[in-house]
């Protein structure tokens, strides 16, 4: 029955995800080709061509958002409608087990939101690459070096992370997993709870959202504090070495972070779709 | 088992109410028989049907349905047809057909298509292009092709035209098997009363007759309706 | 066949009246083999169940017969049937002649308006 729910879903979703690919790879040429004019910083003459670029670059920064945006949206309301709209009355009269559709959902969306992830950082990484190259490309050798950081690939990363190659690939793949599944966790959640107003439960669930959303900022900062005061005081010692080498300590304390927070917003799903069911 | 649907000492309070909805309900229902939960607006009928479906959870008490707990297992073995059309727009009735048979192996394909040529309905059509009657004779037919123990129909006839009603009738009888049962609420009992073996009066959330339809029109003498309008005069 | 029902009287009891007049009248011939309990009650619009109750109930009159592979059939017992009729036919009477008493009709009164009206009939 769980291949059955994820069946329909996926009918659901396929050829949106298709159109967000495309989306996401129009956006990338849009960003890319406008990178390729930052090299004109200096010209004051090629300024119309700069600013073409300037707002091809926004326009890019805007589909990415709009695109994450957009998608989160799609899942939220889809998961709501599914559940707790009309068509609740079907799904949840289907020989199924509550867990069994979340189970569907989370599986069918998280390999979505996981692809749509990887590609938007693919695209991040193609269009900061091509920006940075542009815009260093007057740089000599051993100032090129020094910058070299900003080029996002695997080397640079390991170096930021201070792992191995592989090892960072590996780190970078299960927080990608780990915070897809989270993100798609909080939607849920927030729909779950959006459930416990009276009227209004659309409304509920945005609010319950902007909390839950809110709560795990502050609780990522907390985490980060001791870190940043770590990075100062080395910067303060090391002079213009800009980048701080965030260790292993601090990305395991992140994956922790995000698994209590994934297990916490699973508890409220979990428990508003067994539990307190109350269609209406 | 004779019985398909027990219910022991069931109490639902709804949050933020100090009434309960339906107040230590102690009822069964036997294979083969047809029955009407009659009972004015408000009165727990819904409530009632929501509950056996799993879509509300009880504040106290037990409902079995065929020996089971409210659960996948009761679902597979019931077929509920809701008091408001539910199913999405933007698909073809074929695929919902396909849907049913997906998840529901009662789910008898060949009865769909032969109830939907009957009503002329192209199977390619997307639900969205339906009159609100259509749609919900289409929703009628994927509940009652199912060849399921126990249907649970809310509300079948109400805002439905008279030939409507003939039809849903017709087809409730048609689909009459000795093993299964079915449990319609209504409040327009002139057009049911016929078709009825047995029928509970729900008044405020409690049960107040539970009774074989000819026995009551032997010992009352008058017809159900009037009967009804009698025990619930405002 | 002609099912006006009356919610105010059991439903059975007048399923097995109508049942009975299809019988007496021919219109359902002796040793005619009835539709299915479904069918009968779809046509009718009643309980599968009241009608099958009706059937039993004629059955033991004798005025049906189940055969448990082939299905339900009329008795092809024709002093039953005739019997029946009478009975049926005695009572509509009863009524009659209630009806026309409290007219003030007398006996003879009563037979020569008959006759009138049977000759108004067959010259009609």
């Amino acid at each position: 029955m769980l291949k059955m729910l994820m069946k329909y879903e996926w009918k659901y979703i396929w050829k949106k995800l298709l159109l967000f690919a495309g989306i996401l790879m129009f956006a990338t040429l849009i960003g890319g080709l406008s990178t390729t004019q930052f090299d004109n910083l200096a010209s004051p003459d090629q300024i119309l061509g700069f600013l073409g670029a300037m707002f091809g670059f926004m326009f890019y920064y805007t589909l990415l958002i709009g695109a994450v945006i957009g998608f989160s949206l799609i899942v939220g309301i889809r998961f709501y409608k599914v559940v707790f709209g009309d068509m609740g009355y079907v799904t949840n009269t289907l020989p199924v087990s509550a867990r069994q559709i979340y189970a569907a959902h989370l599986i069918v969306y998280g390999l979505c939101t996981f692809v749509i992830s990887g590609l938007m950082q693919l695209s991040i990484m193609m269009v900061t690459n091509t920006m940075f190259t542009n815009m260093f490309n007057e740089l000599n050798a051993s100032d090129a070096a020094d910058v070299s950081y900003l080029h996002f690939g695997p080397a640079s990363l390991a170096e930021v992370f201070g792992l191995s190659e592989f090892g960072a690939g590996i780190l970078m793949t299960l927080l990608l997993i780990v915070g897809t599944i989270s993100s798609l966790l909080m939607i849920y959640a927030a729909v779950v709870l959006g459930q416990n107003w009276k009227r209004h439960k659309v409304w509920g669930a945005v609010v319950s959202y902007i909390i839950i959303y809110s709560i795990m900022m502050v609780a990522a900062w907390i985490v980060t504090i001791p870190y940043m005061i770590h990075m100062f005081m080395n910067a303060a010692s090391m002079g213009d070495t800009a980048m701080p080498v965030f260790g292993p300590s601090f990305w395991v304390i992140c994956l922790a972070l995000s698994a209590v927070f994934g297990i916490a917003t699973f508890c409220i799903m979990d428990h508003g779709m067994t539990k307190k069911l109350n269609l209406e | 088992m004779a019985e398909i649907l027990s219910l022991d000492h069931l109490t639902k309070v709804y949050k933020g109410s100090d009434k309960p909805a339906l107040d230590d309900i102690t009822l069964t229902i036997g294979k083969g028989r047809i029955v009407g939960l009659l009972g004015p607006n408000g009165s727990g009928k819904t409530t009632l049907i929501k509950l056996i479906n799993g879509l509300l959870t009880p504040t106290a008490g037990e409902i079995r349905v065929g020996g089971f707990a409210i659960g996948p297992e009761s679902k597979a073995i019931v077929s509920y047809l809701p008091d408001r059309f539910c199913l999405p727009g933007d698909t073809s009735v074929k695929e919902l057909i396909g849907f049913y048979r997906d998840f529901y192996s009662d789910f008898d394909t060949e009865r769909a298509y032969g109830m939907l040529e009957s009503l002329q309905i192209d199977p390619l059509s997307r639900i969205k292009t339906f009159s609100k009657g259509m749609k919900e004779k289409i929703q009628l037919i994927l509940v009652m092709s199912r060849r399921a123990q126990l249907y649970v129909l809310d509300e079948p006839i109400a805002g439905v035209d008279p030939a409507a009603r003939d039809y849903i009738i017709r087809t409730i009888i048609g689909n009459y098997q000795p093993d299964a049962s079915v449990l319609l609420s209504t409040h327009l009992i002139t057009d049911v009363e016929n078709i009825l073996d047995d029928v509970i009066f729900i008044k405020e959330g409690k049960v107040i007759l539970s009774s074989p339809v000819e026995e009551l029109r032997i010992a009352q003498g008058k017809s159900l309706d009037a009967y009804f309008r009698e025990v619930f005069s405002c | 066949m002609s099912w006006k029902l009356d919610s105010d009287r059991p439903i059975y009891t007048q399923l097995i009246e109508i049942l009975k007049i299809e019988i007496v009248s021919g219109k359902l011939p002796p040793g005619s083999k009835f539709k299915s309990v479904r069918d009968l009650a779809m046509e009718a619009g009643v309980n599968p169940n009241t009608m099958q109750r009706a059937f039993a109930e004629l059955e033991d009159l004798e005025l049906l017969r189940t055969e448990r592979t082939s299905g339900r059939f009329v008795t092809e017992d024709a002093e039953l049937i005739g019997k029946t009729r009478d009975a049926i036919a005695s009572a509509q009477f009863d009524l009659f002649a209630e009806k026309m008493e409290q007219l003030g009709f007398s006996k003879r009164e009563l037979v020569d308006f008959v006759n009138k009206k049977v000759e108004v009939e067959s010259d009609g």
